[in-house]
């Protein structure tokens, strides 16, 4: 879609930031700590009195709206109530980046509060193309789509999942996130080659990368769960290593959903992510994206 | 091949309802049910959480199992209708009111319809409450019929049990203060006439007298302020609505509709 704005003022450097829950709301804003930006889940501030909150932190670094809950795949389309509120939210907070989920979440008026998995088919792209482009022009934004973590593939999907969301951006004019953790959850999960997937994805839609932490389901079920519970695992480290080498430096964050440990820590993990991108800058001699 | 709507129905029901998985999920090295139950686990974890978050005074009365296995049978019964978690249970005490496993415990309703209000109360929309100077820009002559709009942060309860003092004793730290007070409840004993709101942030609880709960409630309702006076006693009635209008329980009032241009024969 052309004449899209990227989203707001003050875009985010090629730098690390951090994922920010509300029991860090009073240490981050009581001392706001060096970070390059911060990321929170639209859904949490729809109103009341969280949206104070946002308002300053919006005055103490760039920040990223991420969406959890549009489900762009539902075939019915976008809860235009929902959108609506979403849209309201970005008008009063001009976030730097706005992003969203390759996932569905809600069907005849249900909302299941997850990220479920689409069937990848010619009908699916174009209900999320459109779904997309609904959010797009409600928003007057370009949105950056989420590639997924998922446990299970449909016997009808024709389209492998890299190709989808190139096919996507292509079509919507939407950027993608490399949600670096789910590249690793996804293709062990389903015995795909992760440097294939990687290279297959359209480096020049890349907007954001996404790290954080994965667990083992447990009780012999082979899979890993996007748990975001823990430290950012070393296979997630490597992966990244090459994703910078392939695609280059982005905006990159560190999600921690569950376990929340203290600020700091999480603090610990972004300078573990800027040092990284620090060394692909010098490597390639890019300048910091912008 | 299923649509992509007839897919996602199948696999809501699946998730929900305890349906099959869809036959187009592969199942390979791990059965297509196990691998739906990882989603199951996190629609009905994230929304239980959702619910312990909104209603932590019921979750503590009833016990980490039971109200698992509550919000498991309300989750099914009545999922959300949208994103925004911090509106989810709104039916819940009506829900634990008509459960037959929460039966013995008539008090627990009332505890779970203060919760929402306090819920209400701190996700409401921003917007100005009423004052006594916007309330006094009313020309005298139009006061007596001027209606009010409640603050939408605002919720009345009359309760049956003593929600409030039960409320507040089960989240009492620590545990031996939490049981001394609870020991002095009698959950039979009188009830409550309550005003939830948000104020500077921060959620506030009034307790009202029957007649001056009443009074409000008929403001509330959009009775014109001449009309409700009959709730109450004449003497307080002038009090009674400084205190509201202090207490930022309005956000607007509204004149009558006085003649207009158009209007006269």
């Amino acid at each position: 879609m052309a004449g899209l704005a990227h989203a707001g003022a003050d875009p985010i450097p090629a730098v690390a930031g951090i994922g920010l829950r509300a029991p860090h709301h009073a240490a981050f804003l009581g001392s706001p700590p060096g970070i390059g930006w911060v990321e929170v889940h639209s859904e949490n501030y729809l109103g009341g009195a969280a949206l104070r909150v946002l308002d300053e932190v919006r005055e103490v670094c760039p920040l990223s709206l991420h969406g959890v809950g549009l489900s762009l795949g539902s075939a019915a389309g976008v809860n235009p109530h929902h959108l609506a509120r979403i849209a309201a939210l970005a008008r009063r907070i001009r976030p730097s980046l706005c992003s969203e989920h390759l996932a569905w979440s809600a069907v005849d008026h249900r909302f299941l509060a997850d990220l479920l998995p689409l069937p990848l088919t010619e009908e699916s792209l174009a209900v999320v193309c459109r779904n997309v482009d609904a959010v797009q022009s409600a928003l007057g934004l370009r949105i950056l789509i989420e590639n997924p973590a998922t446990y299970l593939q449909f016997r009808h999907s024709t389209i492998p999942e890299p190709e989808f969301l190139t096919a996507l951006a292509a079509r919507t004019g939407c950027g993608l996130i490399c949600d670096v953790n789910n590249i690793v959850v996804s293709t062990t999960n389903h015995g795909w080659n992760a440097e294939r997937y990687l290279r297959a994805l359209p480096a020049e839609a890349i907007g954001e990368y996404h790290l954080a932490g994965h667990s083992p389901a447990g009780n012999g079920t082979p899979l890993l769960l996007d748990t975001h519970d823990r430290a950012v695992a070393p296979t997630v480290w490597a992966l990244f290593e090459m994703a910078l080498r392939l695609i280059g430096p982005r905006p990159t964050l560190i999600e921690r959903d569950a376990a929340l440990p203290p600020l700091a820590v999480l603090l610990e993990e972004a300078a573990q992510a800027d040092r990284r991108l620090a060394c692909c800058r010098g490597h390639t001699g890019d300048a910091v994206a912008a | 091949m299923p649509s992509l709507l007839e897919l996602q129905r199948g696999f809501c029901a699946a998730l929900c309802d305890g349906g099959d998985p869809p036959t187009s999920v592969i199942g390979g090295a791990l059965p297509a049910a196990a691998r739906l139950a990882v989603y199951r686990n996190n629609v009905f974890g994230t929304l239980t959480a959702a619910l312990r978050l909104g209603f932590p005074a019921v979750a503590r009365l009833v016990g980490s199992a039971f109200f698992e296995a509550a919000a498991t049978r309300f989750i099914t019964a009545a999922a959300p209708a949208d994103a925004d978690l911090n509106r989810y249970g709104a039916q819940f005490a009506d829900f634990l009111a008509a459960d037959s496993a929460a039966r013995d415990l008539a008090y627990l309703p009332d505890v779970a319809r203060l919760e929402w209000a306090l819920n209400r109360a701190l996700h409401a929309e921003a917007v100005p409450a009423l004052t006594a100077a916007g309330l006094h820009a009313v020309p005298q002559a139009h006061r007596a019929g001027v209606r009010f709009a409640a603050h939408p942060s605002l919720s009345l309860l009359a309760l049956a049990h003593p929600a409030r003092a039960i409320w507040q004793a089960v989240l009492s730290e620590p545990e031996a203060l939490r049981n001394s007070r609870l020991a002095a409840i009698d959950p039979g004993g009188p009830g409550e006439w309550l005003a939830v709101l948000r104020r500077d942030g921060e959620a506030e609880l009034l307790a009202l007298s029957p007649p001056a709960f009443d009074f409000l409630h008929a403001l509330c309702q959009g009775v014109p302020l001449d009309a409700a006076l009959g709730q109450v006693p004449a003497a307080t009635a002038a009090s009674l609505l400084a205190d509201f209008i202090g207490h930022g329980l309005f956000h607007a009032c509204l004149v009558p509709d006085a003649p207009g241009p158009d209007d006269g024969d």
